[in-house]
């Protein structure tokens, strides 16, 4: 599903070089529950933002879905994030003046979906994260966890292949934390495929593998075994 | 998808009401500056014959003294007379080489009701012209029509009247039929005239082009045999040493005091026309008249505003200056729409990351700067019709036309207003949808 084959980025400013990410392979199957994990600084988010399509790799191959991503447009970028990936974030960007119904909906408003369809996928997302019954209320009338289940209902509405979320239980307390992270089990175990950014080594270990970034590069971690 | 990005456009305005406000608000005054400038000069120069303009053309002879010309131009050579001579007027009349020939003059009379006490008389302008005249120039009626060939040739006694003259004299009857008193002599009434005022009243001079329209009509020829002359309210010039105190003595000399204006089927009749002054002036030189070098003129209506300055250079300043304050507070407002866009990064960060191109983002912040346009215009609208208002009190002695928008010119308004601010909104649009995506998902 997610292929990536000598990936590296660096920045250049002026005359310095700076390697953000060293070259490594990595392979994510349909299904699996991949926690990264690693200090601030060690380039877990420019990691995620090279997976996620929002930032060009310098060097390798990213493939997503048998499709090489190297080289495409903006436009086709977009249709591929569009379809493929479905982003749940720290601070849950949520769009204030939009109600819930219309949060979940903005991704859907770039695809040719009609607005019958539009809705039903939307219902759908919200029942399964537990909110359908709030769908009028806006974001600032909810609490944390319930935000960011939202996000989450707003990255399953298009059916993407899988998730991306960077720290998604990082601006909650440790109860509404632990819904969340059981929220994506659930989801992971319905077939959809989550790569989690995450500081908490405890979240990790509920993940099916671990990746490691340090000073730029990347390794596999085993992970222990939980009752 | 239009709805969608209309909705967004109306929560993004109502998230920062004070920062909409703000631009709103300098758009509509910067529109309102402009539309009240661009309305007067527009309704000072506009074609008030489209359809015909080309072929409603007015003759300019040069029968004038060989000494001096009448008057020099804008550009310093000499004048022509834009009047006839009596003499000149009846015999292009009499060759018939037009469709129709509208000669006129005016002159003051008290008129009243036949039967009304002579103190209700009262002094007023009137035009003697032709039965042409409305046609020509496009007046409409609303009772009776004009007067007959007959009545132009002999002379008779009848009358048109204004629709305003005609609420006053006879409470806004069908007053055809009924008879009027001109100076001492009984007109019958044939025709009343609809509210009417072509802006600019373009067949007279610029001194009187924004002024009302006369509001009584009577034949050419019925002025002559009435011997209506009021010479203090008349426009006449007149040269050389001939008497000139009576009317029979007027038509007689060499003063010019009578317009001529003709309409033809077509313009090549037109240029036809003007051969045929140029054979008439060859003949009148052989009898010692027309000794002057500068050319006869046949001028079209477009050609006449230009010639008369219908819209002055001043104006064509004060629609410079507006404009220019236009641009300035558009410059504004375009400084606020980065500010504003600037602010909506994260959110475009967002949209981006879940599928939206930079396109669509140009499109859903078009909309919201089209919308500000579209406030700003209906706003713009209200303050300049208030500015038009506030000028019509200022400035009685010009028709309340000149400062009245039609309704070309209110769209044109808010036309302007969303236009000029889908324009200046491209670069703080274009500068939104460079942003950095990464960079901005932390900032919602």
């Amino acid at each position: 599903m997610l292929k990536m084959r000598g990936v590296a980025k660096s920045f250049i400013t002026d005359t310095i070089k700076t390697q953000a990410l060293q070259p490594f392979d990595l392979e994510i199957k349909q299904g699996e529950f991949v926690a990264v994990v690693g200090p601030s600084g060690s380039g877990k988010t420019t990691f995620l933002n090279i997976a996620g399509l929002l930032e060009e790799h310098s060097e390798g191959q990213y493939f997503l879905d048998e499709k090489e991503t190297t080289g495409l447009s903006d436009k086709q970028k977009s249709s591929l994030r569009n379809q493929k990936i479905g982003f749940i974030f720290q601070s849950f960007n949520l769009i204030p003046e939009l109600n819930l119904f219309d949060n979940v909906e903005m991704p859907l408003r770039y695809r040719d979906f009609n607005a019958k369809e539009r809705s039903e996928r939307v219902l759908n997302a919200l029942e399964q994260v537990g909110l359908a019954g709030r769908k009028s209320h806006y974001p600032q009338q909810l609490s944390g966890g319930q935000q960011q289940r939202v996000a989450i209902a707003r990255a399953l509405a298009g059916s993407p292949s899988f998730l991306l979320a960077d720290e998604p239980t990082g601006n909650l307390d440790s109860k509404m934390a632990d819904g969340i992270m059981s929220l994506l089990k659930d989801i992971n175990k319905q077939g959809t495929s989550i790569l989690m950014v995450t500081h908490d080594m405890e979240q990790a270990q509920q993940a099916g593998r671990i990746v490691e970034i340090r000073d730029g590069h990347l390794s596999e971690q085993k992970v222990a075994m939980t009752a | 998808m239009g709805n969608y990005y209309f909705k967004l456009a109306w929560l993004s305005l109502k998230k920062t009401p004070l920062l909409s406000l703000l631009m709103v608000g300098t758009i509509a005054i910067g529109i309102a500056a402009a539309m009240i400038t661009i309305t007067v000069g527009y309704m000072m120069g506009k074609n008030p014959l489209p359809h015909k303009s080309e072929r409603v053309a007015m003759v300019h002879l040069n029968a004038w003294d060989p000494a001096e010309p009448i008057s020099h131009r804008r550009n310093g050579e000499p004048d022509v007379p834009s009047m006839l001579t009596y003499r000149d007027t009846m015999a292009l009349i009499a060759a018939d080489r037009a469709d129709k020939h509208v000669p006129f003059t005016n002159f003051a009379a008290t008129i009243r009701v036949e039967d009304a006490d002579v103190r209700t008389a009262q002094l007023h302008e009137v035009r003697s012209t032709s039965r042409h005249f409305f046609s020509v120039f496009g007046a409409p009626f609303i009772y009776g029509g004009t007067w007959s060939e007959e009545a132009d040739t002999q002379g008779e006694s009848v009358i048109v009247l204004s629709k305003r003259e005609n609420d006053r004299l006879f409470q806004g009857a069908d007053s055809t039929g009924a008879h009027v008193i001109v100076g001492s002599h009984l007109y019958r009434v044939v025709g009343v005239i609809d509210d009417w005022q072509p802006t600019p009243r373009f067949y007279v001079n610029a001194h009187e082009m924004y002024k009302s329209t006369s509001p009584y009509f009577v034949p050419f020829e019925s002025q002559m045999r009435n011997n209506l002359f009021s010479p203090t309210s008349m426009p006449w010039d007149c040269w050389g040493d001939g008497p000139t105190s009576t009317l029979q003595e007027v038509m007689l000399s060499e003063c010019v005091w009578i317009k001529l204006w003709l309409e033809f089927e077509t313009e090549e009749q037109k240029h036809e026309y003007f051969e045929f002054m140029e054979d008439y002036t060859e003949e009148q030189r052989k009898m010692g008249r027309f000794n002057r070098p500068e050319p006869n003129r046949l001028m079209s209506v477009t050609e006449f505003l230009e010639e008369e300055g219908a819209v002055s250079e001043e104006n064509k300043i004060g629609i410079g200056f507006a404009l220019a304050f236009l641009f300035a507070c558009l410059c504004n407002v375009m400084s606020l729409m980065i500010t504003k866009f600037h602010g909506k990064g994260g959110e475009v960060g967002l949209r981006r990351a879940v599928g939206a191109t930079k396109q669509n983002i140009a499109i859903q912040f078009g909309y919201e700067s089209a919308l500000l346009g579209f406030f700003g215009g209906v706003i713009g609208l209200i303050l300049a019709q208030l500015g038009l208002s506030v000028l019509t009190e200022m400035y009685p002695e010009y028709h309340a036309n000149v400062m009245t928008m039609n309704f070309s010119l209110m769209v044109s308004t808010i036309l302007l207003a969303v236009g000029t601010s889908l324009l200046f909104g491209l670069w703080p649009i274009y500068r939104a949808v460079r942003v950095q995506l990464s960079s901005q998902l932390k900032s919602l």
